[in-house]
């Protein structure tokens, strides 16, 4: 069941833009009660956990709101005070018997460690730190073998300073300790663990605002419940990374968004926009700098305004102007709907549109989103541009967990691809189209430097994914060492850019089968003969380990409609009658597979 | 209604006219002691006050809620 069937007072209440701490509660118990009604019925449902040092019940609740705000529904489990260990480590606890898909770890100091003496030796410190690093990476293992997301928040570092800045100094100290434990935990947890950076969070509010004592010693919580609110966004970005829901593009209008007053009256000279134009002309400057840098860091940048498009586009010209042209992959400037022009641009980008995050100042134009594109994640900025940073922050909603070489080529690679949708408009035919792209691919056996990304991938990757398997780091590094397995990773360039790895293929080795476990492809490069050319690599592949037959695996989700006909068309014949699984001889021949892709 | 009440039954999700000025939580089945915590919070922020332990822990009927309440010059 998904959330977006719940009743209209429900909804209403989980799109609220203010929120108590009861408003949580009742939510959550509502939802609750209808997941349990759904699983009764037979629905899927999306099974959580919480479970923490300390009382995580209204963590849990604000935990199950956010998923719904997700637009899932989540049935819960919250374990009961300071079991986090054991109910991780025993085969028989009340979490395991739950069976949860996705499982959210809430560590607290207070039960981590007890204090050292602050004269405590740096190495002794250091050993301290990596005991605590193999206890989270025994609670990993076991919920990874139950195949769990693991979602955990990072140690919030006490409040109290006894020395003042003495403590910051000494390794010993509490505070020198969480922060050694935090970054000790992400390296070892890469590639496992999706982060929720709760000391952030407790930093933004201000940490001893965050964990006032007087609820610590009321119910051993260790937040203040007024915060369950602030929560939310935290969380729903932690959720989005953990499950492939991460946004990838942000769509700017641009009078009053990118600069202050409206391009087709003032001019260019006329916006508002660096430091001649005062406060509000400097913040603009730097909200500028700002969507620049996402550009920079991976965030696919795209306009949809009501203008004349080259009077938009002297608009980016003016000497201020931290964005240009080029920054943005997709560029819709017309006098239609805002609706068709964040549609044409998700149809230029290959994007789908609960891709996409929208900025828009005008109320008039959100609303219009709101109700004929519910998909599309809305941002109000307000009026004043030194808050639009913060207000566009809040959301988290292009929270990363970690960059890869991808990440912070991706514009170039979406322009490349936009550029190349122009061509096709000028080409004859498809083919001639493809062979114009001048494609170079590479289908390669996975090294260890390349598991980040392709982590990344399984994370990521929702439309062409066969059977929406997410493997973790270490499973799929574990395939590198298994003689049965092989993960397979293709790369591809053209005239237009390098496009770095964006598929993969984890293999399994069945007898003379060999067995397409997982198959996944970057949006960005869909109908271009990819999955001609790799299936040629990997028959080639599989006749030189003696395989006879290649079979593949369909699983439908709600997203991976466009490749539920891909076995099919890549000469595979059924293999039951639910079209489900799938076989290819290999002693067949492969005329059938025609790529416009050249090896390199 | 009072709105100390209105303020305890939204906490519980009970109907604030069922509550009596002598219920509490060994008579209200939905008040257990995380809604006691709920509680203080909520009467924090609707009151802007700041409870102490002491407070926290006389949250556990109606009279005592409104007792709090008075101590903070807020009933």
């Amino acid at each position: 069941m998904a959330a977006n069937n719940l009743p209209d007072t429900l909804r209403a209440r989980l799109a609220a833009p203010q929120w108590t701490p009861a408003d949580v509660m009742a939510c959550a118990d509502q939802l609750q009660h209808l997941a349990q009604e759904a699983q009764s019925a037979g629905t899927s449902v999306q099974r959580v956990a919480v479970v923490g040092d300390l009382t995580s019940d209204l963590l849990a609740r604000a935990v199950a709101c956010a998923i719904a705000q997700e637009g899932v529904l989540p049935l819960l489990y919250a374990a009961p005070y300071g079991v986090m260990q054991q109910e991780c480590l025993d085969p028989d606890s009340a979490l395991h018997a739950f069976r949860p898909d996705v499982v959210v770890l809430i560590p607290d100091w207070r039960n981590t460690w007890p204090a050292l003496p602050v004269d405590t030796p740096v190495d002794r410190v250091d050993a301290d730190t990596q005991a605590q690093v193999r206890r989270f990476e025994a609670l990993w293992d076991a919920l990874e073998a139950r195949r769990c997301i693991i979602i955990q928040h990072t140690l919030v570092p006490p409040s109290q300073q006894l020395r003042g800045i003495a403590e910051r100094r000494s390794p010993a100290s509490m505070a020198s300790r969480v922060d050694a434990l935090n970054t000790a935990l992400f390296e070892a947890g890469a590639g496992r663990v999706c982060w929720l950076q709760a000391d952030q969070l407790a930093a933004q509010v201000g940490r001893v605002t965050w964990s006032p004592a007087r609820y610590y010693y009321a119910g051993k919580l260790g937040f203040d419940p007024r915060f369950l609110a602030d929560y939310l966004p935290w969380f729903r970005g932690a959720w989005r990374a953990a499950t492939g829901r991460a946004k990838k593009l942000l769509v700017l209008d641009l009078d009053d968004t990118l600069w202050g007053g409206t391009i087709g009256d003032d001019g260019p000279e006329g916006i508002a926009l660096g430091p001649d134009h005062g406060a509000r002309g400097e913040a603009f400057a730097a909200w500028q700098q700002y969507i620049a840098q996402l550009g920079q860091r991976g965030v696919v940048l795209a306009v949809c305004s009501k203008n004349d498009l080259a009077l938009a586009v002297s608009g980016l010209s003016h000497a201020v102007s931290a964005l240009s042209r080029s920054d943005f992959s997709a560029f819709v400037c017309s006098w239609s709907d805002k609706a068709t022009g964040l549609r044409q641009i998700a149809t230029e980008l290959n994007l789908s549109l609960d891709t996409m995050v929208f900025v828009d100042d005008n109320p008039a134009e959100r609303s219009l989103i709101e109700q004929i594109l519910p998909e599309v994640a809305l941002v109000d900025l307000g009026t004043d541009p030194a808050q639009f940073i913060e207000r566009l922050e809040s959301g988290h909603w292009f929270d990363l967990q970690s960059y890869t070489v991808a990440d912070l080529r991706r514009t170039a690679t979406y322009t490349a691809r936009c550029e190349a949708l122009a061509t096709q408009s000028t080409a004859a035919d498809l083919s001639t189209y493809l062979e114009g792209l001048e494609m170079v691919g590479r289908l390669a056996v996975a090294q260890a430097a390349d598991l980040p990304r392709l982590t990344q991938l399984e994370l990521k990757t929702n439309q062409f994914n066969l059977t929406t398997r997410r493997y973790a780091q270490p499973q799929l590094a574990a395939t590198l060492a298994r003689p049965d397995q092989q993960l397979l990773v293709f790369q591809l360039k053209d005239r237009f850019g390098d496009h770095g790895q964006v598929s993969s293929m984890l293999l399994v080795r069945e007898g003379d089968v060999l067995r397409i476990d997982s198959w996944l492809m970057s949006c960005r490069v869909f109908s271009r003969s990819a999955e001609q050319f790799m299936l040629v690599g990997l028959i080639a592949l599989a006749k030189d380990q003696g395989a006879t037959t290649l079979s593949g695996e369909y699983l439908p989700s709600s997203r991976n409609g466009v490749v539920a006909d891909l076995y099919p068309r890549l000469g595979f014949i059924p293999a039951c009658t639910k079209g489900r699984y799938w076989r290819r001889n290999l002693a067949a021949p492969i005329s059938d597979l025609t790529s416009h892709i050249r090896a390199g | 209604m009072s709105d100390v009440l209105t303020l305890i039954a939204s906490v519980l999700q009970v109907d604030a006219a069922d509550l009596n000025e002598d219920d509490g939580i060994d008579t209200v089945a939905a008040w257990d002691s995380l809604k006691t915590i709920l509680l203080a919070s909520m009467i924090e922020i609707n009151y802007s006050i700041t409870l102490d332990n002491h407070d926290i822990e006389k949250l556990i009927t109606v009279r005592g809620v409104r007792e709090v309440l008075a101590r903070h010059g807020s009933e």
